[in-house]
């Protein structure tokens, strides 16, 4: 046999090789149907885990990992959507419905702003005074970030930073004007602040949801104590794109509205209220809109003018 | 598995690399042939067809790349059922669906759009095997009777996902005979860890500006701010690129082979022209082998070869990406081009230094319509380049992007020049040289590594908010 024949017949012998191979790893690898649309990630992942995910976080990413999560969580959700419905307080009822109102007129991107207005809204609440924000203290992530730089009050302070949750609030350094690096103890103490707005939780959605939302109590209780005197309004998350929202276990709206709802339940509309600035940014199904934002995560800064404008409108005063 | 990422920096590479090492020399391609298919399978991990289609192309090519080396009169039948296969995936992967968007413009046609997603670095692949079979053909080399080694050649996991374009006759010889030496091997481990910095330490960094941009509104940025975020484009695709390129080129070093060079400071033009012969090389040569020479280059008369240029040109702007900005850059290109052929461009190669400032111009300007592929987008970022767009929410938001970016910027703009790779080379040369490399790639290394723990790796998949 010459060189040419020998290698031909090499070769279709490593063909019949590779067929085998990869009919074997399609049986034991492959067989296993990537689950889609998981609606709950892993409920404890460590800490750190979460960091490091955002390495491994690319779009091939594990598949092990993936099916392990589903089967845990389904049962996990149901129960705590049917939680999430019971708690659901006045005011958040009512803003689901204007949401579907709003966005069906189609409305051009401006007139968000004056939607912003006439936003639900509880009875003792009415337009802010000139210098109402200026002993205000806003705390967030990058959503945050962005009011602070798009929708500024002049003369309020914010705490910010990219990532920023209940878990390291104390680590983290704030990015914002005016108290860009510092801590958020000094931050806290630095003023007695009389309203205190709060967006976090799409950071921590990952994270153990009881420990959580021990979390966000304590981080209440220790404003107040703090500033006893402030009025404390709770953010509910924005909601991420569709697009945005069909590729992440984690950061969804199904996890970002159950966590809302236990947001919302913290307002008792005397110390605390539950503010939901959603309806402004949504589409018809309750998606952040694809028109409204690049990443599916953050508004485009325009927009952010109407979170102002309702803030302005939404405002306690006492 | 992107080249930046831990499976494939903890336990890819250093699992093959050992053993390849290992590998009796008769077993070392069938090694790297095992691992690149074991690459390319976690890369087509959720769709496996993908996998089975780029074996499946190997085996057909490998065939008919036999049959066209017999030489016989059919061989020109062969050619064309082996391009029409080749060319045939990468249009059916790559562009079917923009040619049923056009079509879909005409009143009363509505096809439904296929939403393919495009197999791993089949824009590569493909143009490497066209060029084995045109070579085959045109008897410049032998066909590859062995399927081991040619499926290596095509597969290899270096530069399979991103380059360089490896033309069949470059690595023909090393395919069959190759010797690893230490030396090769640790400049190729030094190759790959300045790429791998290139990529990490600069590219990443500098596309979160462009990132910051896109999420912020192209309507909402001052022209500072949107010349600032070009320019940082420029740099990040350039680092991107030729770092990734490097880390190709270095693991084909220590694995013993010699791939072409593929960047060469292109940044430092003084023409366009110049700059294609220092951008994406492998690229360049692929076209002018294989389209411009065949069509006759400019050896028949001016306007064939503005014709040819035009026709290189489009497909060049076309291969970048299936959509009309890449058209139109390949357009842009096309006449900056024929422009510098006719009247400027010996002027400004003699006067390196309004060549400079032309280049400092075309080339953030050529790389926006690389970058922005919705036209609207397009016009909207032009409008604040020059300034007559709607007035920015923030005046001075650039300060803000400076105050993060700026020194990533000014990095940057050091790393386009050669100084860096001159220095590097002199140290090299040097009695202290150990000295000073291991201690400078340990740094590179780790700092990467940190910044890839980081989560920073990736602008496109970060996900904090």
């Amino acid at each position: 046999m010459d060189k040419k024949s020998k290698q031909i017949l090499k070769s279709v012998c490593a063909i019949i090789l590779c067929i085998a191979f990869l009919w074997t790893g399609k049986k034991f690898i492959w067989n296993q149907e990537p689950a889609k649309n998981q609606m709950q990630a892993p409920q404890t992942p460590p800490i750190a885990e979460i960091t490091s995910t955002t390495v491994s976080q690319t779009t091939l990413y594990s598949l092990t990992e993936t099916t392990t999560t589903t089967s845990l969580s389904v049962s996990d959700v149901t129960t705590t959507v049917s939680d999430a419905v019971t708690s659901t307080s006045v005011l958040t009822s009512a803003t689901s419905t204007t949401v579907s109102e709003a966005s069906q007129t189609n409305a051009p991107e401006d007139s968000s702003v004056s939607d912003a207005r006439n936003l639900p809204k509880t009875p003792d609440m009415t337009d802010a005074p000139e210098g109402y924000f200026d002993d205000a203290l806003f705390i967030g992530d990058s959503r945050m970030m962005g009011l602070s730089l798009w929708g500024r009050f002049d003369g309020a302070t914010y705490f910010a930073s990219t990532g920023l949750d209940t878990y390291k609030i104390d680590k983290s350094k704030s990015e914002a004007k005016g108290t860009k690096g510092q801590n958020f103890k000094t931050v806290l103490a630095a003023k007695q602040y009389k309203k205190v707005y709060i967006m976090l939780g799409i950071n921590e959605l990952g994270y153990d949801r009881n420990r959580t939302k021990q979390n966000y109590m304590d981080l209440i209780t220790r404003i107040k104590g703090a500033c006893p005197d402030a009025i404390i309004y709770i953010h509910g998350n924005l909601h991420v794109s569709h697009k945005r929202a069909d590729k992440d276990s984690i950061v969804n709206n199904v996890q970002i509205n159950e966590y809302n709802s236990f947001l919302a339940s913290l307002a008792d509309n005397v110390t605390t209220y539950y503010l939901d600035v959603n309806p402004l940014f949504d589409d018809t199904d309750g998606y952040l809109k694809g028109s409204y934002t690049n990443d599916g995560v953050h508004p485009y800064s325009k927009h952010y003018a109407a979170w102002k404008e309702y803030l302005a409108t939404h405002a306690v005063v006492r | 598995m992107v080249f930046s990422s831990f499976d494939f920096l903890l336990w890819f590479l250093p699992f093959c690399t050992v053993v390849y090492l290992l590998a009796r020399k008769k077993a070392k391609n069938l090694c790297l042939l095992f691992f690149s298919i074991v690459f390319y399978a976690y890369g087509a991990m959720e769709i496996p067809a993908y996998l089975y289609l780029v074996l499946g192309s190997v085996v057909v090519n490998w065939v008919i790349g036999i049959l066209i080396g017999k030489n016989t009169p059919g061989k020109k039948l062969y050619l064309t059922i082996g391009l029409v296969w080749d060319f045939g995936c990468l249009f059916v992967f790559k562009y079917l669906d923009f040619f049923i968007r056009q079509f879909n413009h005409v009143p009363l046609v509505h096809l439904p759009l296929t939403h393919l997603v495009l197999p791993l670095g089949i824009s590569f692949f493909t143009f490497q095997i066209a060029s084995y079979l045109i070579d085959v053909y045109r008897g410049d080399v032998e066909a590859e009777y062995d399927l081991i080694d040619l499926g290596t050649y095509i597969l290899m996991f270096p530069q399979l996902i991103a380059g360089p374009i490896v033309r069949f006759s470059d690595v023909q010889k090393q395919l069959h005979r190759r010797k690893v030496r230490q030396k090769e091997f640790l400049d190729g481990i030094q190759i790959f860890i300045i790429g791998l910095g290139k990529k990490v330490l600069l590219a990443n960094r500098l596309g979160g500006l462009w990132d910051d941009l896109k999420n912020v509104g192209y309507d909402s940025i001052s022209t500072k701010a949107a010349w600032m975020g070009i320019i940082a484009y420029s740099m990040q695709l350039y680092f991107d690129f030729s770092g990734y390129s490097q880390m190709a080129i270095g693991m084909g070093k220590m694995f013993g082979f010699r791939f072409p060079k593929n960047f060469d400071h292109p940044y430092l033009s003084t023409t366009m022209t110049e700059f294609w012969r220092r951008w994406h090389m492998t690229l360049g040569t692929w076209f002018k082998e294989y389209v411009y020479f065949p069509l006759g280059g400019n050896r028949k008369g001016k306007g064939r070869m503005y014709f040819n240029m035009f026709v290189v040109w489009t497909l060049t702007g076309f291969w970048h990406g299936a959509d009309w900005n890449f058209i139109l850059w390949g357009m842009l290109l096309f006449v900056l081009l024929v422009l510098e052929k006719t009247y400027y461009g010996r002027f400004l190669t003699k006067h390196a230094f309004f060549g400079h400032l032309y280049m400092l111009f075309w080339i953030p300007m050529s790389w926006l319509l690389f970058a922005v592929s919705d036209l609207k987008l397009l016009g909207v970022y032009l409008s604040k380049l020059y300034g007559y767009g709607e007035p920015a929410l923030l005046p001075d938001d650039y300060t803000m992007y400076f105050e993060i970016y700026g020194k990533w910027l000014l990095i940057g703009l050091l790393f386009c020049t050669a100084l860096p790779e001159n220095l590097f080379k002199k140290i090299r040369k040097s009695r202290y040289a150990p000295v000073i490399i291991i201690p400078i790639m340990g740094a590179i290394l780790g700092l990467s590594f940190y910044c890839i723990y980081r989560g920073m790796n990736d602008p496109f998949m970060y996900f904090r908010f």
